[in-house]
C-alpha cells in the first residue's frame, strides 16, 4: 500500500540528519504505531509522508503511484492522504459542515452534503453540523478532524499524537471509538503516539524511531516483520 | 541557502518579496553612492558652522524628550497594571489618546496658547492681571511638547510588559525584605529594561522624525536642514551628507538599543501572566497618580482639544472651504492606496516567512521593520534622488511620448511610494503578529485536504488573518493621514492633503483655519484608536 525506500531528511538549520535511511512498506488496511522519544523524528516522518516536508533522499510510492524520488516531488494538495493533526487544526471560521466539505473536491452541492452526513453519521455527530469548532468539546473537535480527514476517502490516514491533549479519563474510550471507526472502514493508518499502550492495544505493528533510525518492535500479537 | 532555493526553484512569492526589498533598500543605496560625489562648497559651509548645531539640537531634543516620556510612560504603566483605581478602565484608555494628536498639530497649539498676546495673555488680561512670559518657541518649549504627545509610545509597550510580569517575582523580593520601591527599581526595572528601552527608542525615532513641530519652533535640526539645503540652496549632495549624518545618528540609537536590551529579553520569554489581580494602593502613592494624571490628561488631552474646537468655531468659513474637497480627496486616495500597498506587502512578506523560512527572509523581515527607524527626511531624500535618476535614464522614452520631463518624479507616483516604504513596516508588524499567531496548520491542513495555494489564502488563511489585516491597514491609513515631512517634500506641485493643509495655513498666521483641519485629523485617529482596542478584545484567535 506505501512504500518507503531509504528516506532520510535533514532540517535545514540542523547539523545532523532527523530521519537516517528508514525502510517501510505497509499492506492496506494494517494500522502501524510509530513511538519513540520526543525529538526523535516521529512526527517528521509523517510530515514527510504527506509531503509537508521534502525528503534529502529517498523513494515513497503510494500503492503504484510515485510520490517522492529522485526530480519527482507529489505536492501534498495532489498525494490524497488525509491528515490528524495533533491539536485538530479545525478552521476556527468554519462550521463543522464547512470544515467537511472542503476537502470535497469535484463533487457537486447534493453529493457534497450526503457525504457531509455520511462521515458525520460514522463519528455519530451528526447533529454538530451547524456548530463552530470552538463550541466542542475537546473529543468531540477530534471526531470532526477524523471527520473532515476521511471525508474525500484518501488512501492512507497519518495521526499526529491523537490522544495527547485528552484527559487521562477520556483517554480509553476516545481511543476505542477512534479506532472503532478506522476499523470500520477499514483504512491503512500510520499514528504517531509517545503512550507505548496507545501502540500495544490499537497497532497491527509498532516501529520505533530514536536519533532518526527506526527498529521494528515486538510489541503486539499480530507482528508481520519489518523490512 | 542558495542551492536550496535552486533546488526548490524560484518561487513566484520569494521573487516579489525579494522585489519588494530591492525597492526599500534602493533609496539607502543611492544616498550612499551620492556620498561618494565631490564635496560642494555649501556643504564645506554647513559643516565649518552648522553642523555641530544640528547634532547639538537633535540630541538635547532626543535626550531630553526621551527622560520625561521614559518616567512618565513608565510610572503611568506600572501604576495602571500593579494598582486598583477608581475609573482605571477609562483612565487606561485616556492616556492613550494623546497618540493621536500629532506633535506638530500640538506645537501650533502650544505655540497659539503662550505667544504674545496669546490665549493665556487674553486670559490674564481679562482678569487683570500682568502676562506672564513663557519662551515656548525654544527647547525647553520643543521637549516639553513632544514628552507631552510621545508618552503613550513608552506607556503602551511598558503597559504589555508590566501586565506579563508574574507576581511572584515582585512576592519573593519583599519577602526577602526588600521594600516596594527598592523592590521597584532593584527588580522590576531591570527586568522591564527590554521594554522600557524599546518604547524609548520609538519615542527617539519620532523626535528624529519630526520637521512641523521643529520648524514651527524655529530649531535648527536635521529635518529642517536637510529641507532647507534641498529647497533653500538648491544643494542635493549637501542634504545626502546631511541624511547620511542623521543616519549614523539612528545607527547608533539602535545598536545602543541592542546593547541595552542585553538579557532583557530572556526574562520577558519567562514572564507569564498572573491573571491581573491588582492590589491597593497607599494613600500618598493614590494622591502623586491621580494628580499627575489628571495634569498629564489637562496638558496633553484637554486644554489642545478645547483650543482646537475653540479656534475651529472662529475660523473663516470661506478660508476652511476653500479647496476642501480636493484636499479630502487627496488626503483618502493617497491613504487608501498606501495603505492597500502596505497591506499586500505585509501579507507577502509575512507569507514567505511562515511559509519557506530560511535565513534569507529573516533578513527581509529585519529590513522591512529596520524601515521604519528611517527618518522621513532620509527617505524622502532618497526616493528623490532614486527617481531623478530613473527619470534622467528614462528621457528618451519621454521625449517619445510626449511627457514632461522628471515625469515621475514630479507626479503623485514618488509620494505613494516612498509613503509605503515608509509604513511598510506598521502593516508588516500586524500581520506578522497575526500569521505566528495563526501558525501553519491551518495551511497544511488544507493543502492535505488537496487545496491550492491560492485557495487556501482565500478561504483560510485570510479569514483567520482578517483582525490582524484590519488593525494593520487602521495603522497605515492613520499614519498617511497624520504624516507630514514626507508628503511636504515629495507632494506635487499645488497638491495638498490635511496635513500639509494644516502646516501651511499655521505657518501663514491662520491657526484658526488650521485647527479645523487639524481636528479632522485627531477625530479619525481617535476613531481609529478605539476601533483598534475593540478589535484587540475581540480576536479569540
Amino acid at each position: 500500500m506505501i512504500k518507503l525506500i531509504n528516506i532520510s531528511f535533514q532540517y535545514d538549520n540542523a547539523s545532523t540528519e532527523t530521519l537516517k535511511n528508514i525502510n517501510l512498506e505497509l499492506e492496506t488496511g494494517e494500522v502501524l504505531a510509530v513511538v519513540g522519544p520526543s525529538g526523535g523524528g516521529k512526527s517528521t516522518l509523517l510530515r514527510v509522508i504527506a509531503g509537508l516536508e521534502k525528503p534529502k533522499v529517498g523513494e515513497i510510492f503510494l500503492g503504484e503511484k510515485c510520490l517522492c524520488k529522485k526530480g519527482t516531488f507529489v505536492n501534498p494538495e495532489k498525494r490524497g492522504i488525509g491528515m490528524l493533526f495533533q491539536d485538530y487544526a479545525l478552521f476556527p471560521h468554519m462550521t463543522v459542515a464547512k470544515n467537511i466539505e472542503y476537502g470535497l473536491i469535484g463533487m457537486n452541492t447534493t453529493e457534497r452534503k450526503k457525504r457531509v452526513k455520511e462521515v458525520l453519521g460514522l463519528v455519530n455527530l451528526v447533529e454538530y453540523e451547524k456548530r463552530y469548532p470552538h463550541e466542542l468539546s475537546g473529543g468531540q473537535q477530534q471526531r470532526i478532524a477524523l471527520a473532515r480527514a476521511i471525508a474525500a476517502t484518501p488512501k492512507i490516514l497519518l495521526l499526529d499524537e491523537p490522544f495527547s491533549n485528552l484527559d487521562t479519563h477520556l483517554l480509553q474510550s476516545v481511543r476505542e471509538e477512534l479506532f472503532g471507526i478506522i476499523r470500520e472502514i477499514g483504512i491503512t493508518t500510520i499514528m504517531v503516539t509517545h503512550n507505548p499502550e496507545d501502540a500495544t492495544t490499537q497497532a497491527d505493528r509498532v516501529i520505533e524511531i530514536v536519533e532518526g533510525i527506526a527498529s521494528e518492535k515486538n510489541w503486539t500479537k499480530n507482528n508481520k516483520g519489518f523490512i | 541557502m542558495f542551492a536550496r532555493f535552486k533546488e526548490r526553484g524560484l518561487s513566484p512569492l520569494f521573487v516579489i518579496v525579494t522585489l519588494i526589498i530591492v525597492a526599500i533598500v534602493l533609496p539607502s543605496v543611492f544616498i550612499f553612492i551620492r556620498l561618494f560625489h565631490p564635496v560642494t562648497e555649501s556643504w564645506l559651509h554647513i559643516k565649518e558652522y552648522v553642523l555641530a548645531d544640528y547634532i547639538h539640537n537633535s540630541l538635547v531634543l532626543v535626550a531630553g524628550v526621551s527622560v520625561i516620556t521614559g518616567i512618565l510612560g513608565t510610572f503611568f504603566a506600572w501604576s495602571l497594571s500593579k494598582y486598583q483605581w477608581r475609573f482605571g478602565l477609562l483612565l487606561e484608555s485616556l492616556l492613550f489618546l494623546p497618540m493621536a494628536i500629532p506633535p506638530y498639530i500640538a506645537g501650533y497649539v502650544y505655540g497659539g496658547i503662550f505667544t504674545p498676546f496669546g490665549t493665556l495673555d487674553r486670559i490674564l488680561n481679562q482678569v487683570g492681571k500682568e502676562p506672564i512670559r513663557v519662551d515656548i518657541l525654544s527647547k525647553g518649549g520643543a521637549i516639553f511638547v513632544f514628552s507631552l504627545f510621545l508618552t503613550p509610545d513608552v506607556f503602551l509597550v511598558t503597559k504589555v510588559f508590566f501586565e506579563k510580569l508574574p507576581k511572584n517575582i515582585e512576592e519573593s523580593s519583599r519577602l526577602l525584605g526588600r521594600n516596594q520601591s527598592a523592590t521597584f527599581f532593584r527588580v522590576i526595572l531591570p527586568m522591564s529594561r527590554g521594554a522600557l528601552v524599546g518604547g524609548i527608542v520609538l519615542v527617539m525615532l519620532e523626535v528624529l522624525n519630526d520637521y512641523g513641530l521643529v520648524r514651527y519652533f524655529g530649531i535648527p535640526t536635521f529635518s529642517t536642514a536637510i529641507y532647507q539645503t534641498w529647497f533653500g540652496m538648491s544643494d542635493v549632495d549637501g542634504a545626502v551628507r546631511l541624511a547620511a549624518s542623521l543616519m549614523s545618528i539612528v545607527i547608533i540609537i539602535l545598536l545602543m538599543e541592542q546593547f541595552f536590551r542585553g538579557r532583557g529579553r530572556l526574562s520577558q520569554a519567562r514572564a507569564i501572566s498572573d491573571g491581573g489581580i491588582k492590589k491597593r494602593a497607599s494613600k500618598v502613592y493614590k494622591v502623586v497618580f491621580y494628580v499627575l494624571t489628571f495634569v498629564y490628561l489637562s496638558l496633553a488631552l484637554i486644554l489642545p482639544i478645547t483650543q482646537l474646537v475653540w479656534w475651529s468655531s472662529i475660523a473663516k468659513q470661506t478660508n476652511v472651504m476653500r479647496r476642501f474637497g480636493s484636499i479630502l480627496f487627496n488626503t483618502i486616495s493617497v491613504g487608501v492606496i498606501v495603505t492597500i500597498l502596505v497591506v499586500v506587502c505585509g501579507i507577502l512578506i509575512g507569507n514567505l516567512n511562515r511559509l519557506n523560512p530560511s535565513i534569507l527572509s529573516k533578513i527581509y523581515a529585519r529590513i522591512v521593520i529596520l524601515g521604519y527607524s528611517v527618518p522621513a527626511s532620509i527617505i524622502a531624500i532618497g526616493v528623490l534622488v532614486t527617481f531623478i535618476s530613473v527619470d534622467r535614464s528614462l528621457s528618451g522614452l519621454y521625449g517619445i511620448l510626449d511627457l514632461k520631463n522628471l515625469f515621475l518624479t514630479s507626479s503623485k507616483f514618488i509620494l505613494i511610494f516612498a509613503l509605503t516604504i515608509r509604513f511598510m513596516a506598521i502593516g508588516f508588524n500586524s500581520i506578522e503578529s497575526g500569521f505566528s499567531k495563526m501558525g501553519k496548520k491551518h495551511y497544511e491542513a488544507s493543502k492535505l485536504l488537496g487545496r491550492d495555494e491560492w485557495y487556501t489564502f482565500r478561504y483560510v488563511d485570510f479569514p483567520i488573518l482578517k483582525p490582524a489585516i484590519i488593525s494593520a491597514a487602521i495603522f497605515a491609513f492613520v499614519d498617511v493621514l497624520k504624516e507630514l515631512p514626507l508628503t511636504l517634500i515629495l507632494r506635487p506641485f499645488n497638491f495638498d492633503t490635511l496635513a500639509t493643509r494644516v502646516f501651511t495655513y499655521a505657518g501663514d498666521e491662520m491657526i484658526h483655519e488650521a485647527s479645523v483641519y487639524s481636528l479632522i485629523i485627531i477625530g479619525v485617529s481617535i476613531v481609529a484608536l478605539i476601533l483598534l482596542s475593540f478589535i484587540r478584545k475581540g480576536t479569540r484567535i
